[in-house]
């Protein structure tokens, strides 16, 4: 070798350990940022949740006069099952110990997006009651804000190493196909041993 | 193999000309019993005996004792047509008593152990031809297996090539690294 370090020998089977620790390497930076979005990320949705028990046990009362709200009473009913069908739609979310850094973030992503997805749809099932309550649900909205704004940071996080992230997967497969290809390449060596065996036994 | 086949074809030879011997010796002793039939079968109504089962088929005499026993029978017969007892003429009766039936039986019968000889050597070259063809196709199942397996070595050992420069193509293309993957030898 003139130019450069000589090549770094690496065995077959340590490829794939090989590739993840290069690509790991490269995408330190996410470990780091996505480390701290996840712990914001849970510290707004422990505050959250206890915005929404103080407005569940609180006797504030709804706003009728914006609205064209026909029975209160019903209204003050459903404030408690609002406060019950959110505190069920949210909970702290655990990263995964499987796969890259990436791949970890990535899965926290989709529960957080889908738990996002969840309390929309509850505030769109309790309508009246989210907005005759407008006033008592300030504390809960900011806290929901933040973690809104927590996972747009975290796709922007993804998003810059998803380049890196398609070439490790690029590598990675292309490893595990040449992997299969080496194995079977092994079983025919064991089935050419077989067949000689077979050979002797028939005294050719 | 070509020496058993011709064996074999020898063997099958002797059995037809053994199975053509016999069915003369048979078909000539059967056209002299033939004109006894209906005599026979009288005389075994009276008799209570079974003449009519040798006259129809006198290879179940094995023995000489049979033959005589088969005399005896005839020579009865000739006694009833004598006596009346049953009508007919005795002259075919005493056509068959001066034909010398035993020398014909011995020939048949030493012909039928030749043939049951000649049938079990015939089935002994027809096994070992079988057992020497069923382990030439298997030689040569194996030899094709070999040639499948061989080939498809090659065609992988030259995609484990290539798959090997890609891969560390790409290693250097993402992350700089100059690598040489080594394979175990198996």
């Amino acid at each position: 070798m003139f130019f450069g370090k000589p090549a770094e020998e690496i065995d077959a089977e340590d490829l794939e350990g090989f590739l993840a620790k290069l690509f790991e390497a490269k995408v330190s930076p996410l470990s780091a940022r996505g480390e701290k979005i996840a712990n914001d990320v849970n510290t707004e949705m422990g505050e959250f949740i206890e915005a929404v028990e103080d407005f569940r046990s609180s006797n504030i009362e709804p706003d009728s006069e914006d609205l064209y709200i026909s029975n209160l009473s019903s209204i003050r009913v459903g404030k408690a099952s609002y406060a019950n069908a959110l505190k069920q739609a949210v909970h702290a979310i655990e990263l995964s110990s499987e796969g890259t850094t990436y791949e970890r973030y990535s899965l926290f992503l989709a529960e957080l997006k889908a738990m996002i997805e969840k309390v929309m749809k509850v505030n769109a099932s309790f309508r009246t009651v989210f907005f005759a309550y407008a006033n008592g649900l300030k504390r809960m909205k900011e806290h929901f804000s933040r973690i809104e704004d927590s996972s747009s940071r975290l796709e922007r996080e993804l998003e810059r190493y998803s380049g890196d992230f398609g070439a490790y997967m690029q590598a990675r497969n292309e490893i595990r196909d040449f992997l299969v290809m080496l194995k079977e390449k092994e079983s025919i060596g064991a089935r050419v041993w077989l067949g000689e065996a077979r050979r002797g036994a028939l005294k050719i | 193999m070509e020496k058993l086949e011709e064996e074999l074809s020898k063997s099958r030879e002797r059995i037809s000309d053994l199975d053509r011997k016999i069915a003369n010796i048979k078909g000539a002793m059967q056209s002299t019993l033939a004109p006894l039939h209906r005599l026979s079968k009288k005389f075994d109504h009276l008799s209570g005996k079974n003449l009519h089962i040798i006259i129809e088929d006198p290879s179940t005499m094995k023995t000489e004792r049979d033959y005589a026993e088969f005399i005896k029978l005839l020579n009865e017969l000739k006694g009833y047509i004598e006596g009346s007892k049953i009508e007919g003429s005795g002259h075919e009766v005493e056509r068959l008593l001066k034909y010398d039936m035993l020398s014909d039986l011995k020939e048949l019968h030493a012909l039928e152990s030749a043939l049951a000889e000649e049938r079990r050597r015939e089935r002994r070259i027809a096994d070992e031809i079988s057992e020497k063809r069923e382990k030439a196709r298997r030689i040569e199942e194996i030899a094709m297996e070999e040639e499948e397996r061989k080939q498809r070595i090659s065609h992988l050992n030259e995609q484990i090539a290539k798959k090997k420069e890609y891969i560390e193509s790409l290693f250097l293309q993402y992350y700089g690294k100059r690598i040489k993957i080594r394979i175990r030898q198996v």
